[in-house]
Order: structure tokens, then C-alpha cells, then sequence
């Protein structure tokens, strides 16, 4: 008996009081109590505590329980079928937080413009600076490497440059459209015509020997304009500059400015009579331009922004081209270069390339769209060329088509006074013209 | 016959007449006669559950009914305050609710319900225990005075119900959900050793230290009682 703890004793008399204790505990209790008084005395304290427990405050039966309740149950319900990540009961304190936190972001926000616009510039750079090394790796090759001034002149004044005389494919840029104008690289489809060399234009035209020296030079200047306006890259990158219409207006607005009305008169027959794209008005009596003029406004113009299409992407990308390094380079290496040209060439005429299976491309932003041609492709730009400035007192403009006259060409010449435009019917264009455009 | 809202569970036996023959629950492997036809009120808490399970809300409503009393005073008996009994009482309910149609049948209805409502309990003991804490109040001192006050002084002139109340409140939780569940609830030490998910030698000897904290809290009153 000696043995049990205080403990234990406690518990084998709570076992006792409740009637739930084993026979063998029962005696040892039963002893116990019969041997020591304080045992007795704790037994009788359970057992009136248990009585009070017994008789303890209980609540009175709430019969509206179920009512509340379900009402509760129903909220449940709907709460099961929210879609919110949150009770709806939160939709306020949500609601109320979100509102504070684009306050304070759009605080911070305004306050720190600068430095967070200079943050996404930088990053927008980045990014633009990524894809341009990435979409035009390696080496280039200009298409047009070793153009001769009746080239530039034949391309300036029609629009049209043939690769090479072995080969059928053509730079073409067309100004006739509505909508803006195009840069394409195909098959030849117009019709031959005589060629315009530079010596058939000075006996048409009839230039001075100094405005020979000028016109030389503006052709000097178109032939570095269209060697760095088509390039093709190692990787079969190919880049156009979507400017290139900018060059045939300055070389034609160039030439027609530099000569004096009876000349300028001339030359306006010479690109009537073979069906030149561009038109030339001016005033009957503007005295020749500054030749000056002529040359900043072409010089200033450096080809950057390139429409780059590769057999996985088109894009308008930044090209940093060095065309003087460019030609040094071909100088130097004239053999390996041409042939490379020639391979290149060999290629386009077998429809090597696949931009023909890439499927067109818009790029809004730019207002350019690329067009896989049969064999080859087309550039289309949603915009005008870039006008000239007035100072010429010559514009230059693509020679429109009245369509009720069956095809045929007008070009207008403008007087000065009265304003009323004479109107001067050239031949019609063939059909064959017709279908390119 | 289908009774209406029991979608075809039921159907009659082959005993007694159409209109006092018993129903026969068929999809339960043993097979229990439990009602007259839509007399919810007559069946048993696993009839009931059954019937929640298979889809029959309404069923919820009778388990609710019956058992509620025993929660709230359950709940009353561990607080000793009714303004936290209505909103405890649903939300062990909402608990049930959320949780009877994966009842596996391995307790009685009624423990079950007083293992949610004790683990209730427990929540709002340590939510309060901590919110006590975070706002650097005494941790039961004013209740403890207060009893001892009453016990100082002529024990018997007070409601010996109040003070058992009060007396309860001191005792640490486990301790006091021992005793509720015993003395005032009445269920066996295996029933309370599956609500207090303890083996019954834990649940003696908490009910043991319980009433002899207990015992000590209401020693005047004992005493006097005892005599």
C-alpha cells in the first residue's frame, strides 16, 4: 500500500469514483480507504465534486439554431462555387488593397518616371540590339557590288537593275501603287527597252560639260547608294534598305535641277519616250540648283534601317554597315569576291533560297510588309518616298495612269502662272509592263 | 415504392402492410429497419449520414437537431461564456457539414462531432492564448482572483454552479476537456480517448491531475460540502 505514489493514488480513487476501476485496483483502493482517513477524505471531495460537475449550469435549448445556421450553410454553399483565390467576404479588403497599392506604385511611379523610362529605353535597346546581331551574322555581300555609272543612271531613271547581264533577276522599285511603293528582287517580267546608257543620255540631254561633271558625281554617289542598299548575309540573311525609291527621285530631281529649262524639257521626253516610272515637273523658267544642294541631301541619307528577312524571321533591323571597309575589301580581294558573287547569283537563278517558302510577313509598327514572290521576293512599304525639299523647285513624282484613257501615261508640267496644269498624252504602257504592278 | 426525396434508395420489404410496412435501407450490407416512410425524425444517426452522403441534405438538419444542445453546452462548459457558444457552435456544424460525406463510420456520429468541437476548443484556447500575449495581458489572473476571493469568503453564499464554471476555466485545456467530457458530458474513457485521440491511460491520468487541480481550486467548497 506503502508503494503507491501520490499520483497513483489519485488516480486509482478518480477511477473509483467514476465506477470505472479494475477488480484488482478496486481492493487496493478498498484498503485504502479503510486504513487511511485522508484517502476517505479525497474520495468524499471527487465524489461531491463530481456532483457539482454534474449539476453544472447548462444553456437553455436554442430552437433558432438551425435557422442561423443554415443560413450560414447556404453562404458555404456559394463560397464553394467562388472562382476568386479568396472568400468573397474579402472582395472589399481586396478590392481596398489593391486600389492602395496601384496608388502608391503609380506614385512611386511618376515620381521616378525618368529613370524608369531610361530603365525600359535601355532595355528596349537591349532587346533591339539582340535581335539586329541576330539576324544578320557574319559576313555580307552586296548584291550589287561593281554597279557602272550607265547602271546607276539606268537604274535611276526606270526603276530597274539587273543582277548581272548572264542572269534574269532584277532590283526593281515601283512607285505606282496607292498605297506606298515596292523594292523587289525577281525574275524579269517588263519588257526589254533600249537601254539609257549615260552617253545616249548626254546626246539627248545635251548637258554642259559642267553639269556633266555634276551629273558624273550624282551617279558616283548612286552607284555606293545601291551597292549598300541590297546586301546578303552568310547566313542567307537577306537586308534591303526600304529607302532605296529615295534614291532614283534625288539622282532624277539631281539631274533635272542642274539643267537649264531647255534641257530639263529634254530630259522629261527622254523618260517620257522609255516609259520612265517618274515624272518630272517643275517650274517652265527655275534657273539650275546649287549642285551643293544635290549632294547634301544625298549625302545625308546613310542607309541604317534595314528590312532583314531570313529564312526564319523578317524584321526592320539596325545594320551597321561600313561600305567604305565594305569596298576596300572587294578591291583588295576582287577574285574571291566575285566568285562569291557568282555562286551567290547561281543560287538566286536556281531558287536556292528559301525566303520563297517563308509565308508573308507584316510588320505594322513600320508600315513594311514582305512577300514571297515565285522566285524571289517583294518588299512593300505602306508610305510615300520622302519628298524633296523645295528648294529644288523640281519634283519628282511617279508618273500616275489614268485609268479612262486605256493605259496611257500623262505627265504634268506645272506653269508658274496661270496654275492650270497642261496636260501632254505619252504612249501607253504595254501589257506586259501592266501585270508587274 | 420510392418514397418521395429518397431517390430510390429505399424500397419496402416483404413484411407488413403498404401502409406501416418498414423500410428496408438495401445498399447497406446489413440490413437495418429504421422508419416508417419520410419520418426522418425516427432514424438513426447513421441512417441520417447515409442519407446526407447519398445527396439528401436535408437529412443534415435532423443530425443537427439532435446533437446541438450537447455541442453548445460542450462548448459552454469549456468557455463558461454563451457569447462565443452560437458562433462556435456553427462553425463546428459547418465543419461536420464540410466533412460527413467522407464519414467512414468508425465512431459514433456524436464523438465525432465532439472530436471537431474540441478541436474547436483548442483553436480558440491557443488564438486567445496568443492574442493575450501579442497585447501583454495576464493569462487568467483576474478569473483566479476573482475564485479566490469567493472561496475566502463564505464559499456557500455563492452559486456553486458559477463557481464550478470558474474553477474550469483555470484548468489548462487538456485537463479541462477530460473533465467536461467525463463529468458533465458522460462518455466512457474509450469514447474520450477517441475524442482526445489519447490512449485511455492518458485520458485517467488527465482526468486524475484534472480534478485534483480542480479540487484544490474549490477546496473550501468541497470541504464544506463534504461535511
Amino acid at each position: 500500500m506503502s508503494t503507491l505514489s501520490p499520483r497513483k493514488r489519485s488516480e486509482l480513487l478518480s477511477q473509483y469514483a467514476d465506477g470505472m476501476i479494475a477488480d484488482k485496483d478496486r481492493t487496493i483502493v478498498e484498503e485504502l480507504l479503510a486504513s487511511d482517513p485522508s484517502a476517505k477524505q479525497e474520495l468524499s471531495e471527487l465524489l461531491r465534486l463530481k456532483s457539482l460537475l454534474g449539476g453544472a449550469r447548462r444553456l437553455e435549448p436554442d430552437i433558432g439554431f438551425w435557422t442561423r445556421l443554415s443560413m450560414r450553410l447556404d453562404d458555404e454553399r456559394q463560397e464553394a462555387q467562388n472562382l476568386l483565390p479568396f472568400p468573397k467576404r474579402y472582395i472589399p479588403h481586396v478590392a481596398t488593397t489593391v486600389t492602395l497599392v496601384v496608388a502608391v506604385f503609380g506614385f512611386v511611379a511618376i515620381s521616378n518616371r525618368m529613370p524608369i523610362m531610361a530603365f525600359f529605353s535601355k532595355q528596349s535597346q537591349a532587346v533591339k540590339e539582340a535581335v539586329e546581331q541576330g539576324v544578320l551574322q557574319g559576313s555580307v555581300l552586296p548584291l550589287f557590288a561593281n554597279v557602272d555609272k550607265d547602271q546607276a543612271l539606268q537604274f535611276s531613271l526606270f526603276g530597274e537593275l539587273p543582277l548581272d547581264d548572264s542572269t534574269q533577276t532584277t532590283l526593281r522599285v515601283d512607285e505606282s501603287t496607292d498605297s506606298g511603293y515596292r523594292i523587289e528582287v525577281g525574275k524579269q517580267t517588263r519588257r526589254q527597252v533600249r537601254p539609257v546608257t549615260f552617253d545616249r543620255f548626254v546626246d539627248e540631254v545635251r548637258p554642259t560639260v559642267d553639269q556633266r561633271r555634276v551629273i558624273d558625281s550624282l551617279l558616283a554617289l548612286a552607284q555606293e547608294r545601291i551597292a549598300g542598299s541590297v546586301l546578303v548575309g552568310s547566313d542567307d540573311a537577306f537586308a534591303v534598305d526600304p529607302e532605296l525609291p529615295h534614291l532614283n527621285r534625288i539622282i532624277v530631281t539631281g539631274i533635272a535641277s542642274c539643267l537649264e529649262p531647255p534641257q530639263r524639257r529634254r530630259f522629261e521626253r527622254l523618260l517620257a519616250v522609255n516609259e520612265a516610272p517618274y515624272a518630272v515637273s517643275m517650274e517652265v523658267k527655275a534657273p539650275a540648283v546649287e549642285p551643293s544642294q544635290v549632294f547634301s541631301k544625298l549625302r545625308r541619307h546613310r542607309p541604317d534601317q534595314f528590312m532583314v528577312i531570313t529564312p526564319d524571321t523578317a524584321v526592320v533591323a539596325r545594320v551597321r554597315l561600313d561600305l567604305d571597309s565594305l569596298r576596300r575589301l572587294m578591291e583588295f580581294d576582287i577574285q574571291r569576291m566575285e566568285s562569291r558573287r557568282r555562286v551567290l547569283f547561281e543560287r538566286i537563278e536556281a531558287g536556292e533560297f528559301r525566303w520563297s517558302s517563308r509565308p508573308p510577313t507584316t510588320l505594322t509598327a513600320d508600315s513594311m510588309a514582305f512577300f514571297p514572290e515565285g522566285d524571289f521576293i517583294r518588299v512593300e512599304v505602306g508610305r510615300s518616298a520622302e519628298e524633296l525639299p523645295a528648294e529644288f523647285r523640281v519634283m519628282v513624282t511617279p508618273r500616275t495612269r489614268e485609268r479612262s484613257s486605256g493605259g496611257s501615261v500623262h505627265i504634268q508640267v506645272f506653269a508658274p502662272n496661270p496654275p492650270a496644269p497642261r496636260v501632254r498624252e505619252v504612249p501607253p504602257i504595254l501589257p506586259g509592263r501592266d501585270s508587274t504592278r | 415504392m420510392a418514397l418521395p426525396g429518397y431517390g430510390g434508395m429505399w424500397e419496402e420489404t416483404a413484411r407488413g402492410s403498404s401502409a406501416s410496412r418498414p423500410i428496408v435501407m438495401t445498399s447497406i450490407p446489413q440490413q437495418r429497419v429504421v422508419s416508417q416512410p419520410g419520418s426522418y425524425a425516427q432514424l438513426d444517426d447513421e441512417a441520417l449520414i447515409l442519407l446526407f452522403q447519398r445527396g439528401d441534405e436535408h437529412a443534415y438538419r435532423f443530425l443537427v437537431e439532435r446533437h446541438k444542445e450537447r455541442i453548445r453546452n460542450l462548448l459552454f462548459s469549456m468557455f463558461h461564456d454563451p457569447a462565443v457558444v452560437d458562433d462556435m457552435a456553427q462553425e463546428v456544424f459547418i465543419k461536420a457539414y464540410q466533412a460527413l460525406p467522407r464519414f467512414r463510420f468508425e465512431s459514433s456520429f456524436y464523438t465525432w462531432l465532439y472530436r471537431i468541437a474540441v478541436n474547436k476548443s483548442r483553436d480558440e484556447l491557443r488564438r486567445r492564448k496568443v492574442r493575450r500575449f501579442l497585447t501583454f495581458q495576464p493569462l487568467d489572473e483576474g478569473m483566479e482572483k476573482n475564485l479566490h476571493d469567493k472561496m475566502a469568503h463564505r464559499p456557500e453564499s455563492h452559486d456553486a454552479k458559477e463557481l464550478i464554471g470558474m474553477g474550469l476555466q483555470l484548468l489548462p485545456e487538456k485537463f479541462r476537456t477530460a473533465i467536461v467530457l467525463k463529468d458533465l458530458e458522460g462518455l466512457s474513457y474509450e469514447e474520450m480517448a477517441v475524442v482526445m485521440r489519447c490512449e485511455i491511460g492518458t485520458v485517467k491520468s488527465r482526468l486524475s491531475r484534472g480534478r485534483t487541480m480542480l479540487r484544490k481550486a474549490l477546496e473550501p467548497l468541497l470541504k464544506e460540502g463534504a461535511q
